[in-house]
């Protein structure tokens, strides 16, 4: 093996980050190398990271999803209504992600057709879906009657979270159709070159509704998670540092803010890295006026040092995933479509 | 040529800057004094209906949604015309909403302050204006408020460092010879939450030498946020044998926590009480409860009497109702 022509993954970087965190929290906590708190550890990130999930699809596209934390709020609520409607969980559960994909269709629609900048509609669906939970119940808490409900956040499959199952699941479906689907392919596409994209025959429209969907519906998952885990859906559940965090996990894992760059393994990474530094914080009790510091200088730090890695490989922003597909698999994009 | 015209322009402004500071500050400079007699009080006060407007934090808590709800209705009962603005948690918007309160002219401010040091600085407009003000809940910062020449009529809540040392009490009675070894799941941002989490440590240091807390967590006053940051202090504290959550939703979140990683008969919760939610014998065992509702009628019926010219007392602190084993509370009594 040729060890000079090795190339080290894009993720590398904030792979290291991660491992130096988990480190020093390690060494300054017994608790924290516990295996329970792994458990844990990854149980609260996986609402996080749906929504980085999700948010790395838009990204990708060059557009930004600023509703992620919102559609908590409103699936949150909406499911518990349909429990006490009667309806099977099971099936509140999918009409739930259906509703989410829905509404984030609906963005895609008004960023595409209206022209509306991704950072206006999605303020926009902000403000919206905020609202919808307020309005429904009255700011008052919604209890689930279903007991079957709380499968989705505290049943635990082979003894791993089942919100830990599903984001994994998630992860592997999303990261192969991003690698490995005509579809998926696209959203490299659109965010790299939008105009190239087109002459290629990219549908831009299809593309660009399709991301914001599979973000609404990522949304979607956080709010079962949040609900299942409670219990009871309340309006205002997500409005905190949800969004933050996922676009934070996106960027620190090396999703681009500017589109066509990025993988899903990368935003994974950067949302156990929040969710490690997180945990880590309140296992060793650091003091919460402190807390959004720590994680600020941590994120700042581990983009600075993959951005330098890359830079001293000659090579500070990858190009897209795109273009080398654009010459390796012309056949698979086809012939130039409306858009 | 462009030179010289930017010049003047430049001279223009600062000309103009400089009379709008000597105008500024000094013309408007006005004694305060809302606590005056009828004689001192807005001409709206003199209507058949004045106006009560009242200045709330946000309505996606139900604490303030029961509080602007009994403002209405009690408000309408002692025979004011009620106006609701809403503050969305922004001192910003709250200082614009009441800027506003004094272009209308209003009869008297009902105010709870988002936050109290930018609620003194509203508290001084509204003097200034020769507005009343009654604040509830969360009370203006008496320091600022007093160097700002302004006044209060009257302050309205819930005792808060009762509340915290009666769920103190309840927790060492609980455990009767073992030390208390407490988490406490709060928001360290508000001064109310604060002091009952100091009441808390306070009594329960004062009554127990062995009893300490060891851990403190930010709950944002979100339940989701709590469920999540009370598993990590109960991961990283395994020693923690009490719970106090200082905020209905953080009590949501900390009987969920408990649960979910098998703790329950082990760590107890004594809190500010969740919504809709029934105490038990084991996990949940004490809950103090504000009446936002009733604070709200107090301040109303307190204002009407005011602008009639009656004395009403400087401060109503309310005691906290105590909920114990097998009570639940009732819809309009929260943490």
């Amino acid at each position: 093996m040729n060890l000079r022509r090795f190339r080290w993954p894009d993720e590398t970087g904030i792979f290291v980050v991660l491992l130096i965190v988990l480190g020093v929290f390690a060494a300054l906590s017994e608790s924290f190398r516990s295996a329970s708190n792994g458990g844990i550890l990854l149980l609260n990130g996986s609402v996080v990271g749906f929504l980085a999930l999700g948010q790395t699809f838009v990204l990708l596209t060059g557009g930004i999803d600023l509703s992620t934390g919102a559609m908590i709020a409103t699936t949150g609520v909406l499911a518990p209504i349909m429990l006490k409607a009667g309806i099977p969980w099971p099936i509140a559960a999918l009409l739930t992600l259906g509703i989410g994909a829905g509404a984030g269709a609906i963005s895609g629609i008004v960023v595409h057709y209206v022209k509306v900048p991704p950072f206006i509609a999605t303020f926009a669906a902000q403000g919206v879906l905020s609202s919808i939970p307020l309005i429904i119940t009255g700011a008052n808490s919604v209890t689930v009657t279903d007991q079957g409900f709380a499968f989705i956040g505290q049943g635990y499959l082979a003894g791993i979270p089942v919100p830990v199952v599903l984001l994994i699941l998630a992860a592997i479906l999303g990261a192969l159709f991003l690698r490995w689907t005509k579809a998926g392919v696209h959203l490299y596409a659109v965010g790299g070159n939008r105009a190239a994209a087109r002459l290629a025959g990219v549908n831009i429209a299809r593309t660009t509704i399709l991301a914001y969907a599979l973000s609404g519906m990522c949304g979607a998952f956080g709010g079962l998670i949040a609900t299942s885990r409670l219990m009871v859906g309340f309006p205002n559940t997500g409005l905190g540092n949800e969004l933050f965090f996922s676009i934070a996990a996106a960027v620190v894992g090396g999703v681009s803010l500017f589109g066509g760059i990025g993988s899903i393994p990368g935003a994974m990474i950067g949302a156990v890295l929040i969710a490690t530094v997180s945990d880590g914080m309140n296992v060793t009790n650091v003091n919460s006026y402190w807390q959004p510091l720590v994680i600020g200088v941590i994120i700042l730090l581990g983009v600075a040092i993959d951005t330098y890695r890359r830079s001293r490989r000659g090579n500070p922003i990858r190009l897209s995933r795109w273009n080398a597909i654009r010459s390796g698999r012309r056949a698979a994009v086809g012939t130039p479509a409306k858009s | 040529m462009m030179l010289r015209r930017s010049a003047v322009i430049v001279a223009v402004a600062a000309a103009g800057l400089l009379l709008a500071g000597c105008s500024g500050p000094g013309a408007s400079t006005g004694s305060g004094g809302a606590s005056g007699g009828a004689s001192a009080l807005p001409a709206n006060c003199k209507s058949d209906k004045p106006t009560l407007a009242v200045s709330l934090p946000n309505t996606v808590n139900p604490y303030y949604v029961a509080m602007r709800q009994s403002f209405i209705d009690n408000g309408a009962k002692a025979g004011f015309t009620v106006k609701v603005a809403i503050a969305n948690d922004s001192d910003s918007s709250q200082l614009a909403q009441v800027q506003s309160f004094i272009q209308q002219n209003v009869c008297v401010v009902a105010l709870n302050p988002v936050t109290s040091g930018p609620g003194a600085a509203e508290v001084n407009l509204l003097t200034k204006a020769h507005i009343p003000v009654f604040t509830v809940n969360i009370d203006a910062d008496r320091d600022q408020v007093k160097s700002g020449g302004g006044s209060i009529v009257e302050y309205v809540g819930a005792d808060q460092k009762e509340g915290g040392k009666v769920m103190a009490d309840a927790a060492l009675e609980d455990l009767g010879s073992k030390p208390a070894v407490v988490g406490i799941a709060g928001e360290p941002n508000e001064t109310v939450t604060v002091d009952r989490d100091k009441a808390f440590e306070a009594e329960i240091t004062a009554k127990s030498s062995t009893s300490k807390v060891v851990a403190s967590v930010d709950t944002k006053v979100d339940p989701q946020v709590s469920l999540q940051v009370v598993t990590e202090m109960l991961q990283g504290h395994p020693e923690i044998n009490t719970v106090f959550a200082d905020t209905g939703p953080a009590a949501v979140g900390s009987i969920q926590a408990i649960k979910q990683l098998g703790l329950s008969g082990k760590v107890t919760l004594y809190a500010f009480c969740a919504a809709n939610t029934k105490l038990d014998s084991v996990l949940y065992r004490g809950c103090a409860a504000q009446q936002p509702s009733l604070y709200a009628q107090i301040v109303a019926d307190n204002a009407a009497k005011f602008i009639k010219g009656e004395t009403v007392p400087e401060m109503v602190f309310q005691p906290v109702k105590v909920f114990t084993e097998g009570q639940q509370p009732a819809e309009d009594e929260l943490g």
